[in-house]
């Protein structure tokens, strides 16, 4: 009777052993799949193409704008106006005259706000800063948003009388 | 219950076990292949689309050019609004240029100063996503030698 | 002792019935497990397959939007093989991007990609040469022209971080007698203005397979043509000239045929090239007609008669392309070809000295 119930407790003693085996096995299994789903969900999404849209937003729209003739101020780029409007800030008199005889500095303002208006924030409301100035002088500053996150940044350098014009644009993510 | 058949309903029970344990990983892995493919299929999609953009940009019978040497983030209009009329026109010539552009709808817009748009090339699919990828270029008007501002608007059908 | 004796039995059944038993599942368990390895095995390799490809795609994109520099490109392992539909990696569906000449077979772990754009006297678009490091080409000679073709390919090494890396496994030798056998895949021959006809025997590249020793003789005054080509491919102990003759124009389409080692696929994309330069043309020549209307509107006559004639010269060259654009390795077309094109970019210099806007 006392061997049969050494017996009994023994195997008994082995069946918690293999269950505890068991119960680890599937411990540990299952923190693998947690380990593995939580790996998957952190998984950042592909930014392929908002870099590639970014970073060409930033370089074109700068190069495309400078370029641009202005519509109404005898055939002059819009870079050529801000280098007058650079050079001659202080004295707005001598300021080049456009249409409706608007100053060079006011006539780039409008420009680029309106061209702003009609693709940065068309295309999706997108953050952005944009300035123009000389050394101790800001000219003009446009921005929607604010930029918190990470930026795409292009600079122009354009030499005038005033010292280096720097036209920056700060696309925001 | 005799121990033959005891012992057999044990390895019966641990083989059920094992197959449930292996029904159950496949169908978890399967699960995380097809996030995986899911998101492969869309990194592939994205790098088609800024191809296909890219391809759209550097066209030399598009891009502005001075004595052969082309210009940058430029489109000479007429340029543009000949080969908008033949694209329009010859099926056959918009069947080279899938090669380049795919299932995508290019639209040229001048921004400033007037608006206008050109109609580029455009093969759509019933796939219901779509890319978009604007592309600011400036426009040049070699009659009038100015310099307008544009994009390019790529949207690109998966 | 006779209950002992079926004990026995039963003992020596069981023992049997479970060793059966372990047999047949455990061969379920094995065939099965085999199966889905066999298959992962088939997915992963078209999974490289497919991703090699994508890469090739992404790679001639980037590399055709932008001229001139030659790149060195680190790329799976794959057999790559190359013909007029493209490059294809296993039974994937070609590559097709552009205008493009390589080997028929890419191997290693690197490729050279080499853009370029040909003009004819406007772009028309950019040549995508591909090639790998270890296919060795052998400029033989030393005429100005052969020391001029080597110049004007890419170097041969590239500097990457610190160190420098075989780029294109270029080299000019005096004669084919001191040609050996490096351990590349392929080796091409350049001969200019001679043939490689009494060369054979003395290369000692008799290892490789016919397939894989091509010649090229380029019969021409310059580099930017128009010359003559002709293909030779390697049969035993002789070359093959077979029918292998071709024809080049600017030195982009001579660079081309360096790196393409068959006659075909450089007929088949030159003639894809034409095609192009039809379309291009009728581009210009749509541009050329609206640039007169508004200069005779404007009553600038000097500027009217300058697109007048570029406007003639451009419907020639339409009609050479479109000719060529099947019939290439035509001569005759090509020379009429090349001569309208001058005649284009003497227009266009004219319309510059007289501030009209250019053609192109």
């Amino acid at each position: 009777m006392i061997l049969k119930i050494q017996h009994m407790q023994k195997a008994g003693r082995h069946a918690q052993m293999e269950i505890m085996g068991l119960a680890v096995i599937m411990i540990l299994v299952s923190l693998g799949m947690l380990f593995i789903i939580q790996f998957n969900l952190n998984k950042e999404p592909s930014t392929l193409k908002k870099t590639f849209t970014q970073t060409q937003l930033a370089s074109n729209i700068l190069g495309s704008f400078l370029r641009t003739t202005a519509d109404a101020c005898a055939g002059n780029s819009i870079g050529e106006l801000l280098k007058d409007c650079a050079e001659n800030y202080n004295t707005p008199n001598t300021q080049l005259r456009c249409d409706a005889n608007e100053r060079s500095c006011d006539y780039t303002r409008e420009t680029i706000a309106s061209m702003f208006n009609s693709t940065l924030i068309a295309w999706g409301n997108q953050s952005y800063y944009f300035e123009a100035r000389i050394p101790g002088q800001p000219l003009m500053k446009s921005f929607n948003g604010r930029c918190t996150g990470e930026k795409e940044s292009k600079q122009n350098y354009i030499p005038t009388d005033a010292g280096t014009l720097t036209i920056v644009l700060d696309i925001c993510s | 219950m005799p121990r033959a058949q005891l012992k057999m309903a044990e390895t019966l029970g641990v083989i059920f076990v094992f197959l449930i344990l292996v029904i159950f990983g496949f169908m978890f892995y399967a699960k995380f292949q097809r996030a995986t493919f899911k998101t492969v299929l869309q990194e592939e999609q994205e790098k088609r689309s800024v191809e296909v953009a890219q391809r759209a940009f550097s066209l030399p019978e598009l891009q502005c050019a001075a004595n052969n040497i082309m210009i940058d983030n430029c489109i000479d209009i007429l340029k543009l609004e000949a080969l908008s009329r033949m694209l329009q026109a010859d099926s056959a010539l918009q069947l080279i240029y899938y090669d380049s552009f795919e299932s995508s709808r290019i639209v040229v817009k001048q921004l400033y100063p007037a608006r206008q748009e050109w109609k580029l090339y455009e093969r759509t699919t019933n796939s219901s996503g779509s890319l978009f990828t604007p592309l600011p270029v400036s426009l040049y008007d070699p009659v009038a030698k100015r310099y307008n501002m544009g994009v390019v608007e790529v949207t690109y059908y998966p | 002792m006779k209950r002992m004796r079926q004990f026995k039995r039963k003992g020596f059944v069981e023992i049997q019935f479970n060793w059966i038993f372990i047999l047949v599942i455990g061969g379920i368990i094995l065939t099965f497990f085999i199966t889905i390895a066999d298959k992962q095995k088939t997915v992963s390799e078209v999974k490289v397959s497919a991703k090699v490809r994508s890469d090739l795609k992404t790679i001639f994109t980037g590399a055709r939007a932008s001229t001139g520099t030659a790149s060195l490109v680190d790329i799976a392992d794959k057999d790559i093989t190359y013909s007029c539909e493209g490059f294809s990696v296993n039974d994937l569906n070609p590559v097709h991007e552009g205008i493009s000449f390589a080997p028929g077979s890419l191997q290693g772990f690197k490729i050279m990609v080499w853009s370029k754009d040909w003009s004819m006297p406007f772009r028309v678009g950019n040549i995508l040469m591909v090639t790998s490091p270890n296919v060795k080409y052998l400029i033989v000679g030393d005429s100005s022209l052969s020391r001029e073709l080597n110049r004007s390919l890419p170097p041969k090494f590239i500097a990457r971080g610190s160190s420098r890396q075989l780029l294109l496994n270029k080299e000019t030798v005096a004669d084919a007698n001191t040609i050996m056998n490096e351990g590349n895949y392929r080796i091409r021959l350049i001969f200019v203005n001679r043939n490689p006809l009494g060369t054979e025997g003395l290369l000692d590249i008799n290892t490789l397979e016919d397939t894989d020793v091509s010649a090229l003789s380029i019969m021409g005054n310059s580099l930017d043509g128009p010359g003559e080509l002709r293909f030779y491919q390697k049969r035993g102990q002789y070359w093959s000239t077979v029918p292998g003759s071709s024809n080049y124009l600017g030195r982009e389409s001579l660079f081309a045929a360096v790196m393409a080692d068959d006659y075909k696929s450089y007929n088949c994309n030159m003639q894809n090239l034409f095609q192009r330069m039809e379309t291009v043309s009728e581009v210009y020549t749509q541009k050329a007609g609206k640039l007169q209307q508004a200069a005779q509107a404007a009553g600038d006559t000097a500027c009217a008669t300058q697109y007048a004639l570029s406007l003639d010269a451009l419907q020639s060259i339409k009609q050479h392309a479109t000719s060529l654009a099947t019939s290439f390795p035509e001569q005759a077309a090509l020379i009429q070809l090349h001569q309208k094109a001058q005649e284009l970019r003497s227009r266009n210099e004219q319309a510059q000295r007289l501030s009209c806007s250019e053609v192109y």
